[in-house]
């Protein structure tokens, strides 16, 4: 599989004196091959990179950084790691027990190896930052806004798939994560209407409705708008093969899909938790 | 009469310049033919009076005759010259008739096996309709494995085999390897597998039939040196001994460590550049040639062989692809186009 990523963004990450185009010859040559590097109208590079399957640990900026602080300095390239996310984070203030928590039920405990979620209040929708948009629109993911954006924002820093949702649409504050029945539709966020073939990971809410088609796609029903005013921040790790017969057999196949299908590493989730908010 | 002088005094003088039969043909055509000089003298004849008439028409017959008589001799005269020149010259070769070649795809499967051959490799072939289990699940794809969406794959519409699986059309061939395996039993082996293989995929690169060859060999204390020493035979037995390659990493299932192989382009000679401008082919001097590695333990068990004790290399590359380097064409479907025209070049 293919990923993309900027040459700006890395170096938040990474701290290296070597160029786009040395660094596309020196990784090629000993780790992910980099398929092509194109300059952008405002002086930054995209890079094209193959990943294969049994490295995913590399799909993502922070991946990238680390294959190139092994590798550049074999070439006389200095290369070192500016931050390790997985390590260093703090955030001020978060409230384990509140009035209104989410209630969570997991049917099956094969289906989720972690499942991490975080309420955020007083959350408005504007658009995101120049550098987050910028780089979004770079790599080919649509701009919406400030929530989403981060969403997409992290993954692809992180490889971990992360999702939003507007936690007053969540009926009763309550999540039932089981399989679905043959049968069972929901509406994604393209506003298309899924049929589901059974056996696929989703999420009811406690009205009974499907909010969300897990490793795969958000409900449309319960998505972020302008309107939300609370935000329900959602980290998983899934059963791999699950999410694979899932996306085969509904031909849906996105980014979260294909990083869901391979992921291993259930830190991830913590750190991306961490780092959104 | 003036008209006729004329014409007879220009025909002498014409008739001094022809020099053989061709000229002598156009000379009679341009004075006896139907738009001829005669003919047009004859016309003007129905602006005489009757009495001119008679003696016009008489000199125009008395011209004519003579100039026919003329131009009879002259051409007696050339038909028994005897430095003629539509002589036959009897040692030239005779009537060449046509004559069929071989297929490029098969000049080039004899070449790559000639190359093989000579190093001690045995050639065997295996069958393009395979079971699951000898094109993935030997290979250390188990069932519903993602790596198994990497190759797409035709299905056949079959029984399916209570131990081997379902029927399909090979998308390597890798699947060889496990069957040399059992069919040589004990190491050492040494394989060159060159058979069809089928991928839907249709474009300039890319035909749902093509042609893979695929090297094994298995033995004690086999390494990597080995598997570059030999490639590195073949790439300059195939392309010349100015052609380099190297391994870059990669991942298949079925082989740990997993390689990619590249050979210098063939049209810039690794230089990138062609007549100073940038080399189209290659990506920074290299081409891709196909992968290999270093055969995985658990493919070698599902061969029944100790992976403790021998250890072994693979290799596949397109039979296509590496004609395609050699000769410089760029788009894999003239293979298969049946035009003649490109056929018979080789």
């Amino acid at each position: 599989m293919n990923i993309k990523i900027t040459h700006n963004w890395l170096l938040e990450y990474l701290d290296t004196d070597a160029t786009p185009l040395e660094i596309q010859k020196y990784l090629s040559l000993c780790g992910p091959s980099v398929e092509s590097v194109e300059k952008t109208e405002d002086g930054d590079y995209v890079y094209e990179i193959e990943i294969t399957s049994n490295r995913i640990d590399s799909a993502s900026v922070f991946g990238v950084a680390l294959e190139c602080q092994a590798i550049l300095p074999m070439f006389g390239k200095r290369a070192k790691l500016i931050l390790n996310p997985l390590e260093k984070y703090r955030f001020e203030k978060i409230e384990t027990r509140h009035a209104s928590s989410l209630q969570v039920t997991i049917k099956n405990p094969s289906l989720c190896s972690r499942f991490s979620a975080v309420v955020l209040d007083n959350v408005k929708a504007i658009p995101s930052p120049d550098f987050i948009q910028k780089r979004l629109r770079a790599i080919g993911i649509k701009v919406i806004n400030n929530v989403v954006d981060i969403s997409n924002y992290l993954m692809v820093t992180f490889g971990q798939p992360t999702h939003v949702f507007d936690f007053d649409k969540i009926g009763k504050h309550t999540m039932i994560m089981r399989e679905s029945k043959k049968g069972e539709s929901i509406v994604t966020l393209d506003e298309k209407k899924v049929e589901l073939p059974g056996g696929d990971i989703v999420i009811e809410d406690g009205n009974g409705e499907l909010i969300d088609l897990c490793g795969i796609m958000g409900g449309l029903n319960s998505s972020f708008t302008d309107k939300t005013k609370r935000v329900l921040l959602f980290v998983q790790t899934y059963n791999k093969q699950l999410i694979r017969r899932t996306s085969m057999l509904t031909g849906q196949r996105t980014i979260w899909c294909r990083a869901s299908k391979i992921i291993r590493k259930c830190s991830g989730c913590k750190c991306g938790n961490r780092y959104s908010i | 009469m003036a008209g006729t002088d004329d014409i007879r005094s220009q025909f002498n003088n014409e008739l001094k310049h022809v020099l053989d039969l061709d000229k002598l043909q156009l000379l009679e055509t341009s004075y006896l033919g139907r738009n001829g000089k005669i003919n047009c003298l004859l016309e003007q004849m129905k602006s005489k009076t009757p009495e001119e008439r008679k003696k016009y028409g008489q000199e125009i017959n008395e011209l004519k005759r003579s100039l026919t008589l003329q131009i009879a001799q002259l051409k007696t005269l050339l038909s028994t010259r005897k430095d003629r020149t539509d002589d036959v010259d009897v040692t030239l070769p005779g009537i060449t008739y046509p004559r069929g070649s071989i297929h490029l795809v098969s000049i080039a499967i004899e070449e790559i096996s000639r190359i093989y051959e000579k190093i001690g490799f045995i050639r065997t072939s295996y069958p393009e309709v395979e079971y699951e289990f000898f094109s993935f699940e030997s290979l250390n794809m188990p069932k519903s494995h993602a790596a198994r969406d990497d190759f797409e794959t035709s299905f056949i519409d079959a029984p399916v085999h209570s131990k081997w699986g379902k029927m399909l059309l090979t998308p390597h061939t890798s699947s060889g390897q496990v069957r040399e395996m059992w069919r040589v039993g004990k190491p050492p082996i040494r394989m060159i597998n060159i058979a069809k293989t089928y991928r839907p995929n249709w474009d300039a690169t890319h035909t749902p039939m093509f042609f893979q060859f695929e090297g094994l060999c298995v033995d004690e204390g086999i390494n990597i040196t080995h598997l570059k020493g030999t490639l590195d035979h073949f790439v300059k037995e195939y392309f010349g001994s100015d052609i380099e390659g190297r391994l870059r990493p990669h991942h298949f299932q079925f082989t740990e460590p997993s390689f990619e192989v590249d050979v210098t382009c063939t049209v810039c000679k690794g230089t990138t550049k062609v007549k100073g401008a940038k080399c189209k082919v290659c990506k920074s001097g290299w081409l891709e040639l196909g992968g290999t590695g270093m055969v995985h333990p658990n493919v070698l068990k599902a061969g029944k062989i100790d992976p403790k004790k021998y250890s072994g290399w693979a290799f596949g590359f397109g039979v296509e692809r590496v004609i395609m380097m050699k000769y410089g064409i760029d788009d894999i479907r003239n293979y298969y186009a049946g035009d003649i025209r490109f056929l018979e070049q080789f």
